[in-house]
């Protein structure tokens, strides 16, 4: 089973930490699915790759505009699956750019489970 | 542990400070006590936890108090709160703040068609039975900080508008905050199930916080059990699988409420602060 590598870890973290996140655990498998909002996130060209070849990948995800939808698959003894949601530094500048007039949101509760 | 209501929370990247700090542990198995396999551990749902003082971020938690199914309340404090406990699940027990290794749980997927893809429920299904469903073991977490007892991620958010939707279309069931264990309920003139389009959205929270959303919340058999004056009642599930089934890139076609997300801006928010969802969360909601 194949271990995070901690110079990756810093590397992943630099852009994407989210995917640092999920490289620092163990992981059998990464599926790498292309995110566009513009498509509606329907636009998937996930490819099954290992999690060497997902560090190989990784630089071209930073220069990305776009997020990337990010499953991990891990050991079989748990095989869940894991997602994480990758925002390059450019696309986090389109985050919260306002809302639309008459589509008033506000919090109406919040709870926390100790 | 049923939570807290709150008028004002303090949120980091690991969510509202103090959410999902403190779990039961099975020594026997070293998994995580979870009312997703109610057999065992169903009475969670029955027990109510609170802070006794607000948690500081970066400081010790304050102890809790947990008031049991019978009204008694005993504290996380409590030399016999283990002992408490194990009384209560008939098993010995460990209540920790610390996740064990591989942050495992069982979860029973009810036989509900519809509820998750029938890959998943395979590949995920461990030795054992359950009069309920399928016995699966996933592990916590898992796209929170580690060492978290956070289903999928730290924040968790929904909209009124679509609780009233389901309510509008299921009757007889009661689609209550409770059910789905929200952070964060948003009340919005907007569509119901617009969370299903949420995904890359950002989010803002009054003046400073901030969060990405990152997938549709895949409902489980947790919504469907009884706790407090809610009853048992698996048309809550089978209500969402009818009506708001959602392809999650990736992980198959799910039952979806609400939304994940991550924090990307720390701060404080409180009940009536402003909502503001991007534009293109609207459109992709829309189309």
């Amino acid at each position: 089973m194949l271990r995070a590598d901690p110079a990756r870890h810093e590397r992943l973290d630099q852009g994407v930490d989210e995917l640092a996140l999920g490289m620092s655990r163990e992981c059998t498998e990464v599926r790498v699915h292309r995110h566009d909002p513009a498509l509606g996130g329907r636009d998937q060209d996930g490819i099954g790759q290992s999690a060497e070849e997902f560090y190989e990948l990784t630089p071209c995800i930073s220069k990305r505009s776009m997020a990337l939808l990010i499953v991990v698959r891990r050991g079989p003894e748990s095989s869940a699956s894991a997602v994480f949601l990758a925002h390059p530094p450019s696309a986090r500048h389109h985050a919260c750019v306002g809302t639309s007039p008459g589509r008033n949101a506000s919090v109406a509760e919040l709870w926390r489970y100790p | 542990m049923l939570g807290e209501r709150l008028e004002v929370a303090d949120v980091a990247d690991a969510g509202f400070t103090g959410d999902r700090a403190h779990a039961v542990i099975d020594p026997a198995t070293g998994k995580v006590g979870s009312a997703k396999h109610p057999r065992l551990w169903g009475a969670l749902l029955q027990c109510e936890a609170r802070y006794l003082s607000p948690p500081d971020a970066g400081a010790p938690l304050p102890p809790v108090r947990i008031t049991l199914p019978d009204g008694d309340e005993t504290g996380s404090d409590d030399p016999d709160v283990d002992e408490r406990l194990s009384a209560l699940f008939g098993r010995p027990v460990q209540l920790t703040t610390v996740a064990p290794e591989g942050n495992g749980y069982l979860a029973v997927w009810p036989d509900i068609d519809g509820v998750v893809p029938d890959d998943f429920r395979e590949q995920s299904a461990v030795e054992g039975t359950d009069p309920e469903g399928t016995l699966t073991g996933l592990s916590l977490g898992l796209a929170s900080p580690p060492g978290t007892f956070f289903d999928v991620a730290a924040l968790h958010v929904l909209t009124t508008a679509t609780l009233e939707r389901l309510g509008e279309l299921e009757p007889a069931s009661r689609f209550a905050v409770p059910r789905y264990r929200p952070n964060i309920v948003i009340d919005a003139t907007i569509e119901p199930f617009a969370e299903n389009g949420w995904s890359g959205a950002g989010l803002r929270f009054g003046d400073v916080l901030t969060a990405s959303v990152l997938i549709p919340t895949m409902r489980c058999i947790m919504t469907t059990l009884a706790q407090g004056e809610l009853p048992r009642d698996n048309g809550v599930l089978r209500a969402v699988a009818r009506h708001n089934r959602v392809e999650i890139p990736g992980l198959g076609t799910w039952s979806c409420v609400g939304a994940y997300a991550t924090v990307t801006a720390p701060g404080r928010v409180q009940l009536g602060d402003e909502v503001v969802i991007d534009e293109a969360a609207y459109a992709r909601a829309r189309s």
